[in-house]
C-alpha cells in the first residue's frame, strides 16, 4: 500500500504579470516557478536549495496561500488546499506554519514575548481562557528553550537566536503537522544557527513534523534534510536523498554549486576542483529555450540542450535529474 | 623585513549612547605586509566593521577613539587633518562594502561614478585618458562588456556585476590597501566563490594587500593569508590563516569552527556556543569570553589574558596557555 505524503505539490507554476502604462497591458510574464512536482512525507524534511531568483520563496508562499497559482495544485492530507474555503480553511492555516528569516521583521515590536507566542491561539482556539492559553505558552517556550523570563519581554530586547526561538514558538503553538522554514538561520551568526539547527531537528522527533526548508546554504540543508530538491530558474533539476546529492551529484549545476562552498579548511581549496558556471543566473522573464542552463552549462552542449526541455527522469532509485546526460530510451 | 603597509596598535574604541559607554574595540592590534591580505573574522558585535570604520576615518560622531595608533606606510591615520587624510582617502585607501547597490549614487552611470573618482583623487582631467583607465579598471575586475557597463545605471547591473564595478572602482587608483567589509556576503554561493576568485587574482597580480572583514571561516580560509579573530571588541587569536584553522589555540575559535556545519561531515549534532555575548557597556573583568568558556577556571574571571606568541607567529590570548598560571 502506497503511504498517503503529507503534502503533494503537483505541477505548481506560477507566472508574474508585467504590467505597463496606464491601461495596464500585460507585456510579458516572469516565470518564477514552472511546473514543480514533489512530496513530503509524514515526519520528513525536504530541502529546497537555489540559488536568488530560482523560485523557492515563490514555492513556499503558495504552499501558505500567500499567492495563488497559476496552474498546478497543493494536496495537504489528501484535501487540495486551492479551494478551501470556511472552516476547512482556518483547518489548513492551523496544520501549516512558517517561520521567516528575520525574526525581527516577523515579530510585533509592540508585543511582548507570551503575547507573541499566544496570538495563535487567541485565532484558532476560541474555546480556551486565559489560563489555558499562557500555561500552553509557557510549554511551549520550555520545548524551544527559551527561559521563562523572558515571556513579558519585548523582541528588541531578544539576541537573534532567542528571536528565532520565539518564532518557532509561534509556529508550533498550534501543533501543526507542517513547518515551512524559509532561511531560517541566514539572519544568524555561525554559533546560534547550530542552536537553532539541533533545536528544529530535536523539535521534529519529538512532534513528529515535517519540514520545507529554503536555504541558499548547502551545508545547512543538508545538515537538516532528508531529501533535497536543488531548483534553477523556476525548476527542479535534481532531486534526491540527501547523502546521496552531496555524495554523487548528477546534475552540472548542483555539481557547480556544490563546488562553490567555502569551507573553513584550507586544504579544502587545494583538493578541491571549482566546476564553473560562466555568468549569472538568466532573468526568469526570459529563460532560455531547452534546457535553462544550456548557455551556462559547464558539459558539452548539442542541440537538444537548446532546444528540447529535458524531464525531471529517476535515474536510480529515489535519484530523480533532469538533464539529456542522463537520458536514455 | 617586508614593508609594512598598515600597522593598527592598541586601538581602542568606544560608542557612546544614553545608557552609558560600550566597549566596542578594545586594544587590538595587527599589521598587514605588502601584497598580503588578513580577515579580520568575527560574529555580529565583535567590533570587526568599527575597526574597518575607524581605518577608514568613518566611524559615526558617537564614536570616540580612545587610545591607539593607525599607521598607514609610516603615517598615522588618527594624528592627521582632515585636509591631509582626503588625500588619502579613496587613494591610498580604498574600500568596498556589503551592499554594492548602496554604494553607487543610482542617478549616475557607473561610468560617471569611476570617472569622478579618478578626476579628483588622481587629478587627470583628459576625458580620453579617465575612460581608458576606467576601462581598463573595469576589466581587472572581471567584468564582461565593460564599454555597455560604463554606460549603465546601477539598477541595469545585477548585484555580482555591480560589486565587479565597485572593486574596479576601489582599484582604478592604485591603493595601498583595499578594505573589503564582508564584499559576498550579500551574494550567492556562485557568485561569491566568482568575487572572491577575481580579489584573489588581483591580490596575487597586483601585488594588492587586502584587509578582509567577514563572518565566514570559509572565505577566510580562501583568500586571507593571516586571520585575527574578533570577539566582543578583543583579540582572541592572531597567525596565519592555515594555521588558525588547523591548529586552532583559543577555546572560542575551536568552538566556532565545530559549529559550522560541513558539506563533507557526518550528520551529528552540531556543536554551539552557549549564552551571548556580554554586555559591553560593562565588560566582564577577566577574559571576555569566560563566561560562555567551558574550559575557564578561576583566573579567567579575575585577569585579562594578554596576547602571547605560542608557536612562532601563532599568539592567542587565553591564560591556558601562559605557563603558571594555569596548574
Amino acid at each position: 500500500m502506497m503511504i498517503m505524503p503529507l503534502l503533494e505539490v503537483k505541477n505548481l507554476v506560477k507566472y508574474f504579470p508585467i504590467r505597463k502604462g496606464l491601461t495596464g497591458k500585460v507585456i510579458g510574464y516572469i516565470k518564477a516557478v514552472d511546473g514543480v512536482s514533489f512530496k513530503i512525507n509524514e515526519n520528513e524534511v525536504l530541502g529546497l536549495v537555489g540559488e536568488s531568483g530560482s523560485g523557492k520563496t515563490t514555492i513556499a508562499r503558495c504552499i501558505l496561500l500567500l499567492y495563488r497559482p497559476t496552474k498546478g495544485d497543493i494536496i495537504f492530507e489528501g484535501r487540495s488546499v486551492l479551494t478551501l474555503r470556511g472552516n476547512l480553511l482556518r483547518w489548513y492555516r492551523t496544520r501549516v506554519q512558517a517561520v521567516f528569516q528575520n525574526p525581527f521583521l516577523s515579530l510585533n515590536p509592540m508585543m511582548k514575548v507570551k503575547d507573541i507566542i499566544a496570538e495563535p491561539l487567541k485565532t484558532h482556539r476560541k474555546d480556551l481562557n486565559k489560563e489555558e492559553i499562557y500555561r500552553m505558552v509557557y510549554d511551549i517556550m520550555e520545548k524551544v528553550t527559551l527561559p521563562k523570563d523572558l515571556a513579558d519581554r519585548y523582541p528588541y530586547d531578544l539576541s537573534g537566536g532567542q528571536a528565532q526561538r520565539v518564532a518557532i514558538a509561534r509556529a508550533l503553538i498550534l501543533k501543526p503537522r507542517l513547518l515551512i522554514l524559509d532561511e531560517p538561520t541566514s539572519a544568524l551568526d555561525v554559533s546560534v544557527q547550530a542552536q537553532i539547527l539541533n533545536l528544529l531537528d530535536d523539535l521534529k522527533k519529538e512532534f513528529r513534523l515535517s519540514y520545507l526548508i529554503i536555504s541558499h546554504d548547502l551545508s545547512v540543508v543538508r545538515y537538516i534534510s532528508d531529501k533535497i530538491a536543488v531548483m534553477y530558474l523556476g525548476k527542479i533539476v535534481e532531486m534526491a536523498d540527501s547523502e546521496e546529492l552531496f555524495e554523487k551529484p548528477l546534475h552540472p549545476y548542483t555539481q557547480a554549486l556544490i563546488s562553490a562552498v567555502p569551507e573553513p579548511d584550507p586544504d579544502f581549496f587545494k583538493s578541491r576542483k571549482r566546476i564553473k558556471l560562466p555568468g549569472e543566473i538568466p532573468s526568469a522573464l526570459n529563460p532560455p529555450p531547452g534546457c535553462r542552463l544550456h548557455p551556462r552549462c559547464p558539459l558539452k552542449v548539442d542541440e537538444r540542450c537548446k532546444v528540447q526541455e529535458p524531464p525531471l527522469i529517476e535515474v536510480e532509485k529515489g535519484h530523480y535529474v533532469a538533464c539529456w546526460k542522463y537520458y536514455r530510451r | 623585513m617586508k614593508h609594512k603597509v598598515l600597522e593598527v596598535n592598541d586601538l581602542t574604541i568606544i560608542y557612546r549612547t544614553l545608557e552609558g559607554n560600550v566597549h566596542a574595540v578594545d586594544d587590538v592590534s595587527f599589521s598587514i605586509e605588502k601584497g598580503e591580505s588578513l580577515c579580520l573574522v568575527g560574529e555580529s558585535g565583535s567590533g570587526k566593521s568599527t575597526i574597518a570604520l575607524a581605518i577608514m576615518r568613518a566611524l559615526p560622531p558617537n564614536a570616540k577613539i580612545l587610545r591607539g595608533e593607525i599607521i598607514l606606510n609610516g603615517k598615522d591615520l588618527l594624528r592627521m587633518d582632515e585636509k591631509e587624510f582626503s588625500k588619502i582617502r579613496g587613494k591610498e585607501l580604498s574600500i568596498i562594502f556589503q551592499d554594492p547597490a548602496a554604494s553607487f549614487n543610482p542617478l549616475f552611470t557607473v561610468g560617471e561614478t569611476i570617472s569622478d573618482v579618478l578626476k579628483y583623487k588622481l587629478g587627470i582631467n583628459d576625458k580620453k585618458k579617465i575612460k581608458e583607465i576606467a576601462l581598463r579598471a573595469l576589466k581587472e575586475a572581471g567584468l564582461p562588456d565593460v564599454e555597455r557597463v560604463y554606460n549603465s545605471y546601477p539598477h541595469e547591473l545585477s548585484g555580482g556585476m555591480l560589486q565587479r564595478a565597485s572593486i574596479a572602482i576601489a582599484i582604478s587608483v592604485n591603493p595601498s590597501l583595499l578594505i573589503a567589509d564582508e564584499p559576498t556576503t550579500m551574494l550567492d554561493v556562485t557568485l561569491q566563490a566568482q568575487i572572491l576568485e577575481t580579489l584573489k587574482d588581483l591580490k596575487d597580480r597586483l601585488g594588492l594587500s587586502i584587509l578582509f572583514v567577514t563572518h565566514n571561516l570559509g572565505v577566510a580560509a580562501f583568500i586571507c593569508d593571516k586571520t585575527l579573530i574578533v570577539y566582543a571588541g578583543r583579540a582572541l587569536e592572531y597567525g596565519s590563516t592555515e594555521e588558525i584553522l588547523k591548529r586552532p589555540l583559543h577555546p572560542y575559535t575551536r568552538k566556532l569552527l565545530k559549529s559550522v556545519p560541513r558539506i563533507g561531515a557526518k550528520r551529528e549534532k552540531l556543536p554551539f556556543i552557549p549564552g551571548s555575548l556580554p554586555d559591553l557597556r560593562n565588560p566582564p573583568r577577566g577574559c571576555i569570553f569566560a563566561p560562555r568558556c567551558e574550559e575557564a577556571r578561576e583566573i579567567c574571571f579575575k585577569v585579562r589574558p594578554k596576547m602571547l606568541e605560542y608557536h612562532p607567529g601563532h599568539y592567542v590570548a587565553c591564560h591556558k596557555y601562559s605557563e603558571g598560571n594555569w596548574g
